[in-house]
Protein backbone atom coordinates (compact mmCIF):
# COMPACT_ATOMS: atom_id res chain seq x y z
CA UNK A 1 0.00 0.00 0.00
CA UNK A 2 1.80 3.25 -1.32
CA UNK A 3 1.94 6.52 1.84
CA UNK A 4 -0.67 7.99 0.17
CA UNK A 5 -3.21 5.61 -0.43
CA UNK A 6 -2.34 4.36 4.17
CA UNK A 7 -2.84 8.38 4.84
CA UNK A 8 -6.12 8.15 2.63
CA UNK A 9 -7.89 5.17 4.66
CA UNK A 10 -6.87 6.71 8.00
CA UNK A 11 -8.85 10.01 7.19
CA UNK A 12 -11.67 7.88 6.02
CA UNK A 13 -11.46 6.21 9.13
CA UNK A 14 -11.52 9.10 11.35
CA UNK A 15 -14.11 10.27 9.27
CA UNK A 16 -16.69 7.75 10.91
CA UNK A 17 -15.15 7.05 13.85
CA UNK A 18 -17.20 6.88 16.81
CA UNK A 19 -14.98 5.85 19.52
CA UNK A 20 -11.78 6.14 20.86
CA UNK A 21 -10.90 2.50 19.92
CA UNK A 22 -11.91 3.33 16.68
CA UNK A 23 -9.50 5.83 16.18
CA UNK A 24 -6.48 4.48 17.64
CA UNK A 25 -7.52 1.00 15.68
CA UNK A 26 -7.18 3.77 12.41
CA UNK A 27 -3.89 4.53 13.75
CA UNK A 28 -2.47 1.35 14.26
CA UNK A 29 -3.74 0.24 10.60
CA UNK A 30 -1.74 3.58 9.20
CA UNK A 31 1.61 2.45 11.25
CA UNK A 32 1.29 -1.31 10.12
CA UNK A 33 0.98 0.06 6.29
CA UNK A 34 3.73 2.06 6.44
CA UNK A 35 6.61 1.49 9.07
CA UNK A 36 5.51 -1.49 9.81
CA UNK A 37 4.43 -3.03 13.84
CA UNK A 38 4.06 -6.58 15.61
CA UNK A 39 2.62 -4.91 18.21
CA UNK A 40 0.92 -1.59 18.93
CA UNK A 41 -0.29 -0.01 21.79
CA UNK A 42 -1.05 3.76 23.33
CA UNK A 43 -0.50 4.65 26.53
CA UNK A 44 -2.11 7.55 27.89
CA UNK A 45 -1.12 9.91 30.67
CA UNK A 46 -2.34 11.70 33.81
CA UNK A 47 0.87 13.82 34.81
CA UNK A 48 -1.60 15.18 37.63
CA UNK A 49 -2.46 12.33 38.99
CA UNK A 50 1.14 10.89 38.75
CA UNK A 51 -0.62 7.46 36.55
CA UNK A 52 -0.46 6.05 33.14
CA UNK A 53 -2.88 3.53 31.40
CA UNK A 54 -2.62 0.98 28.25
CA UNK A 55 -5.43 2.14 26.62
CA UNK A 56 -5.58 0.55 23.27
CA UNK A 57 -3.69 -2.27 22.37
CA UNK A 58 -3.41 -4.71 18.77
CA UNK A 59 -3.28 -7.64 20.62
CA UNK A 60 -6.14 -7.85 23.87
CA UNK A 61 -5.35 -11.74 24.28
CA UNK A 62 -1.87 -11.11 25.23
CA UNK A 63 -0.98 -7.66 25.80
CA UNK A 64 -4.33 -6.05 26.99
CA UNK A 65 -5.68 -2.66 27.51
CA UNK A 66 -4.92 -1.71 31.74
CA UNK A 67 -6.42 -0.31 34.20
CA UNK A 68 -4.31 3.17 35.52
CA UNK A 69 -0.65 2.23 37.02
CA UNK A 70 1.93 4.45 38.06
CA UNK A 71 4.20 5.98 36.10
CA UNK A 72 7.28 4.22 35.17
CA UNK A 73 9.86 6.99 36.47
CA UNK A 74 13.42 6.00 35.52
CA UNK A 75 15.96 6.70 32.47
CA UNK A 76 12.96 5.96 30.23
CA UNK A 77 10.53 8.44 31.70
CA UNK A 78 13.77 10.91 31.44
CA UNK A 79 13.89 10.35 27.45
CA UNK A 80 10.13 10.46 26.68
CA UNK A 81 8.47 12.55 28.91
CA UNK A 82 11.14 15.25 30.40
CA UNK A 83 13.09 15.50 26.61
CA UNK A 84 9.99 14.24 25.17
CA UNK A 85 12.47 12.82 22.37
CA UNK A 86 12.02 9.14 21.11
CA UNK A 87 12.97 6.12 22.80
CA UNK A 88 14.07 3.61 20.12
CA UNK A 89 15.67 0.24 20.70
CA UNK A 90 16.71 -2.68 19.09
CA UNK A 91 17.60 -5.44 21.02
CA UNK A 92 15.36 -7.44 23.87
CA UNK A 93 18.83 -6.36 26.27
CA UNK A 94 18.27 -2.87 25.63
CA UNK A 95 14.38 -3.55 26.55
CA UNK A 96 14.97 -5.49 29.21
CA UNK A 97 17.13 -2.47 30.91
CA UNK A 98 14.12 -0.24 30.85
CA UNK A 99 10.48 -2.24 30.90
CA UNK A 100 9.41 -4.56 33.53
CA UNK A 101 7.76 -6.85 31.18
CA UNK A 102 10.44 -7.28 28.56
CA UNK A 103 9.94 -11.67 29.07
CA UNK A 104 6.34 -11.27 27.92
CA UNK A 105 7.31 -8.64 24.68
CA UNK A 106 10.05 -11.09 24.25
CA UNK A 107 7.71 -14.26 23.93
CA UNK A 108 5.51 -12.29 21.67
CA UNK A 109 8.36 -11.84 18.94
CA UNK A 110 9.39 -8.63 19.73
CA UNK A 111 12.65 -7.25 20.51
CA UNK A 112 12.59 -3.93 19.30
CA UNK A 113 10.42 -0.54 20.34
CA UNK A 114 9.83 2.89 19.51
CA UNK A 115 7.95 4.73 21.76
CA UNK A 116 6.55 8.30 20.46
CA UNK A 117 5.51 10.84 22.88
CA UNK A 118 2.56 12.60 21.54
CA UNK A 119 2.53 16.62 22.37
CA UNK A 120 -0.17 18.46 22.18
CA UNK A 121 -0.19 22.56 23.00
CA UNK A 122 2.98 21.48 25.18
CA UNK A 123 1.15 18.82 26.94
CA UNK A 124 2.48 15.28 26.95
CA UNK A 125 -0.79 13.21 26.44
CA UNK A 126 0.28 10.14 25.65
CA UNK A 127 2.75 7.71 23.99
CA UNK A 128 2.52 5.76 20.93
CA UNK A 129 3.85 2.26 21.06
CA UNK A 130 5.55 -0.16 18.55
CA UNK A 131 7.26 -3.54 18.71
CA UNK A 132 8.71 -5.41 16.13
CA UNK A 133 11.52 -8.09 15.47
CA UNK A 134 15.02 -7.34 16.46
CA UNK A 135 17.19 -4.24 14.76
CA UNK A 136 13.65 -2.98 13.13
CA UNK A 137 13.74 0.22 13.93
CA UNK A 138 16.22 1.74 11.68
CA UNK A 139 17.05 5.51 11.76
CA UNK A 140 15.40 5.65 8.46
CA UNK A 141 12.02 3.78 10.22
CA UNK A 142 12.39 5.70 12.84
CA UNK A 143 12.41 9.21 10.26
CA UNK A 144 9.61 7.57 9.09
CA UNK A 145 7.46 7.80 12.06
CA UNK A 146 8.47 11.35 12.66
CA UNK A 147 7.23 12.07 9.13
CA UNK A 148 4.01 9.96 8.23
CA UNK A 149 2.46 9.54 12.15
CA UNK A 150 3.45 12.43 14.69
CA UNK A 151 0.29 14.45 13.61
CA UNK A 152 -1.87 11.24 12.96
CA UNK A 153 -1.23 10.48 16.17
CA UNK A 154 -2.31 14.21 17.43
CA UNK A 155 -5.49 13.70 15.45
CA UNK A 156 -6.35 9.89 17.27
CA UNK A 157 -5.94 11.45 20.64
CA UNK A 158 -7.85 14.44 19.99
CA UNK A 159 -10.23 12.43 18.87
CA UNK A 160 -10.19 9.48 21.17
CA UNK A 161 -10.44 12.91 24.15
CA UNK A 162 -13.71 13.70 22.62
CA UNK A 163 -15.48 10.54 21.79
CA UNK A 164 -14.88 10.05 25.14
CA UNK A 165 -15.89 13.35 26.44
CA UNK A 166 -19.05 13.31 24.94
CA UNK A 167 -20.11 9.43 25.66
CA UNK B 1 6.65 21.88 -4.66
CA UNK B 2 9.62 19.86 -3.79
CA UNK B 3 9.33 16.91 -1.38
CA UNK B 4 11.45 18.74 0.71
CA UNK B 5 9.81 21.96 0.70
CA UNK B 6 6.96 19.85 2.05
CA UNK B 7 8.37 18.18 4.48
CA UNK B 8 9.53 21.26 5.99
CA UNK B 9 6.08 22.31 5.79
CA UNK B 10 4.78 19.45 7.67
CA UNK B 11 7.07 19.30 10.10
CA UNK B 12 6.87 23.41 11.21
CA UNK B 13 3.05 22.21 11.63
CA UNK B 14 3.53 19.20 13.99
CA UNK B 15 6.20 21.60 15.82
CA UNK B 16 3.81 24.13 16.42
CA UNK B 17 0.93 21.87 17.77
CA UNK B 18 3.03 19.58 19.85
CA UNK B 19 4.57 23.42 21.59
CA UNK B 20 2.20 26.08 20.99
CA UNK B 21 -0.15 26.45 24.06
CA UNK B 22 -2.27 29.02 22.27
CA UNK B 23 -5.11 27.19 20.07
CA UNK B 24 -5.69 29.62 17.81
CA UNK B 25 -1.65 29.48 16.90
CA UNK B 26 -3.15 25.82 15.30
CA UNK B 27 -5.53 27.94 12.81
CA UNK B 28 -2.53 29.71 11.59
CA UNK B 29 -0.08 26.68 11.82
CA UNK B 30 -2.50 25.14 9.37
CA UNK B 31 -3.34 28.50 7.30
CA UNK B 32 0.82 28.09 6.49
CA UNK B 33 0.96 23.99 5.64
CA UNK B 34 -1.88 25.58 3.09
CA UNK B 35 0.40 27.82 2.02
CA UNK B 36 3.12 25.44 1.14
CA UNK B 37 0.78 23.13 -0.37
CA UNK B 38 -2.01 24.60 -2.72
CA UNK B 39 -1.54 28.21 -2.19
CA UNK B 40 -4.29 29.94 0.20
CA UNK B 41 -4.33 34.09 -0.06
CA UNK B 42 -7.43 34.33 1.96
CA UNK B 43 -7.97 31.18 4.42
CA UNK B 44 -10.67 30.64 6.90
CA UNK B 45 -12.00 27.75 8.64
CA UNK B 46 -15.85 27.14 9.32
CA UNK B 47 -16.94 25.26 12.28
CA UNK B 48 -20.12 23.40 11.78
CA UNK B 49 -22.59 22.71 14.64
CA UNK B 50 -24.75 20.23 12.76
CA UNK B 51 -27.05 19.84 15.86
CA UNK B 52 -27.65 23.55 16.23
CA UNK B 53 -27.59 23.86 12.29
CA UNK B 54 -25.22 26.74 12.35
CA UNK B 55 -22.01 27.36 11.30
CA UNK B 56 -19.08 29.39 12.90
CA UNK B 57 -15.80 31.20 11.71
CA UNK B 58 -12.96 29.87 13.88
CA UNK B 59 -10.13 31.08 11.92
CA UNK B 60 -9.49 33.93 9.65
CA UNK B 61 -6.65 35.46 7.54
CA UNK B 62 -8.97 38.54 7.03
CA UNK B 63 -10.44 39.21 10.53
CA UNK B 64 -10.81 43.12 9.43
CA UNK B 65 -13.34 41.55 6.61
CA UNK B 66 -14.25 37.89 7.43
CA UNK B 67 -14.14 38.45 11.54
CA UNK B 68 -14.03 35.06 13.53
CA UNK B 69 -16.76 34.29 15.90
CA UNK B 70 -19.98 34.90 15.31
CA UNK B 71 -23.16 32.51 13.99
CA UNK B 72 -24.73 32.30 10.61
CA UNK B 73 -27.57 29.05 10.22
CA UNK B 74 -26.41 26.32 7.74
CA UNK B 75 -27.53 26.60 4.50
CA UNK B 76 -28.45 22.79 3.37
CA UNK B 77 -27.70 23.63 -0.28
CA UNK B 78 -26.58 20.78 -2.73
CA UNK B 79 -22.95 21.40 -2.14
CA UNK B 80 -23.38 21.61 1.15
CA UNK B 81 -24.90 17.65 0.75
CA UNK B 82 -22.26 16.87 -1.00
CA UNK B 83 -19.86 17.71 1.51
CA UNK B 84 -22.21 16.14 4.38
CA UNK B 85 -22.76 12.63 2.58
CA UNK B 86 -19.55 11.94 0.00
CA UNK B 87 -16.85 14.44 1.69
CA UNK B 88 -16.38 16.12 -1.35
CA UNK B 89 -14.15 18.55 -2.20
CA UNK B 90 -15.10 21.16 -4.32
CA UNK B 91 -12.89 23.31 -6.91
CA UNK B 92 -13.65 26.59 -8.98
CA UNK B 93 -10.67 27.21 -10.71
CA UNK B 94 -11.71 30.44 -12.96
CA UNK B 95 -12.93 34.17 -11.90
CA UNK B 96 -15.69 32.93 -14.71
CA UNK B 97 -16.66 30.08 -12.67
CA UNK B 98 -16.89 32.18 -9.13
CA UNK B 99 -19.83 34.29 -10.94
CA UNK B 100 -22.79 33.53 -9.42
CA UNK B 101 -21.37 31.23 -6.53
CA UNK B 102 -20.25 33.92 -3.64
CA UNK B 103 -22.54 36.75 -2.06
CA UNK B 104 -19.11 38.49 -1.47
CA UNK B 105 -17.67 38.29 -4.68
CA UNK B 106 -16.74 41.81 -5.41
CA UNK B 107 -14.91 41.86 -1.73
CA UNK B 108 -13.13 38.44 -3.02
CA UNK B 109 -11.98 39.52 -5.84
CA UNK B 110 -10.78 42.96 -4.16
CA UNK B 111 -8.20 40.71 -2.61
CA UNK B 112 -6.75 39.62 -5.58
CA UNK B 113 -8.75 35.98 -5.34
CA UNK B 114 -10.55 34.32 -8.54
CA UNK B 115 -10.35 30.32 -7.44
CA UNK B 116 -11.30 28.81 -4.59
CA UNK B 117 -11.60 25.22 -2.77
CA UNK B 118 -13.37 24.15 -0.24
CA UNK B 119 -12.41 21.20 1.70
CA UNK B 120 -14.72 18.91 4.20
CA UNK B 121 -13.78 17.94 7.61
CA UNK B 122 -15.63 15.19 9.44
CA UNK B 123 -15.37 13.36 12.59
CA UNK B 124 -17.62 10.38 13.63
CA UNK B 125 -19.93 10.53 10.87
CA UNK B 126 -20.73 14.33 11.44
CA UNK B 127 -19.10 17.24 9.38
CA UNK B 128 -17.32 19.32 11.76
CA UNK B 129 -16.03 21.65 9.85
CA UNK B 130 -14.95 23.03 6.22
CA UNK B 131 -11.60 24.48 5.38
CA UNK B 132 -12.28 27.82 2.60
CA UNK B 133 -9.22 28.75 0.33
CA UNK B 134 -9.24 31.21 -2.21
CA UNK B 135 -6.35 32.48 -4.52
CA UNK B 136 -5.54 33.78 -8.14
CA UNK B 137 -7.25 32.72 -10.93
CA UNK B 138 -5.79 28.95 -11.93
CA UNK B 139 -4.42 28.01 -8.71
CA UNK B 140 -6.54 25.32 -7.94
CA UNK B 141 -6.67 22.51 -10.66
CA UNK B 142 -6.85 18.77 -10.07
CA UNK B 143 -3.31 18.24 -8.88
CA UNK B 144 -4.63 21.18 -6.50
CA UNK B 145 -7.28 19.12 -5.37
CA UNK B 146 -4.93 16.60 -4.91
CA UNK B 147 -2.80 18.32 -2.55
CA UNK B 148 -5.58 19.50 -0.58
CA UNK B 149 -6.70 16.21 0.66
CA UNK B 150 -3.12 16.28 2.07
CA UNK B 151 -4.64 18.81 4.20
CA UNK B 152 -6.83 16.41 5.78
CA UNK B 153 -5.51 14.96 8.54
CA UNK B 154 -3.94 18.06 10.14
CA UNK B 155 -6.80 19.79 9.47
CA UNK B 156 -9.22 17.46 11.58
CA UNK B 157 -6.93 17.93 14.54
CA UNK B 158 -7.39 21.69 14.53
CA UNK B 159 -11.10 21.74 14.04
CA UNK B 160 -10.71 19.42 17.34
CA UNK B 161 -8.23 21.98 18.80
CA UNK B 162 -10.51 25.21 17.94
CA UNK B 163 -13.68 23.93 18.75
CA UNK B 164 -12.98 23.03 22.10
CA UNK B 165 -11.22 25.58 22.33
CA UNK B 166 -14.46 27.86 21.23
CA UNK B 167 -16.71 25.56 22.98
CA UNK B 168 -18.34 24.45 19.47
Amino acid sequence: MTTTKALATFDAAIAVAQTAEAAYKALQELAQATVGAKLFTIMTVDMAADVARRAYTSDPANYPASGTKPINYGPWFDVVHKRREYFVANTIEDIAQVFFDHELINKLGCQSVINMPIIIGDELVATMNILDIEGYYTPERVQMVRELLSVPAKLAVLVAQTRVANA
Amino acid sequence: MSDTSRDTAFRIFEETLARNTDPLASGAALHDLANALIGARLFTLTAIEMPLMQVRRVYSSHPDVYPVLGTKPIVLDDWFEAMRTERRITAINSAAGMEGQFPDLALIRSLGCNSSISVPIMVGNELVGTINALDEDGRYGPEGITHAAELIVPATAVFLILRRHFGV
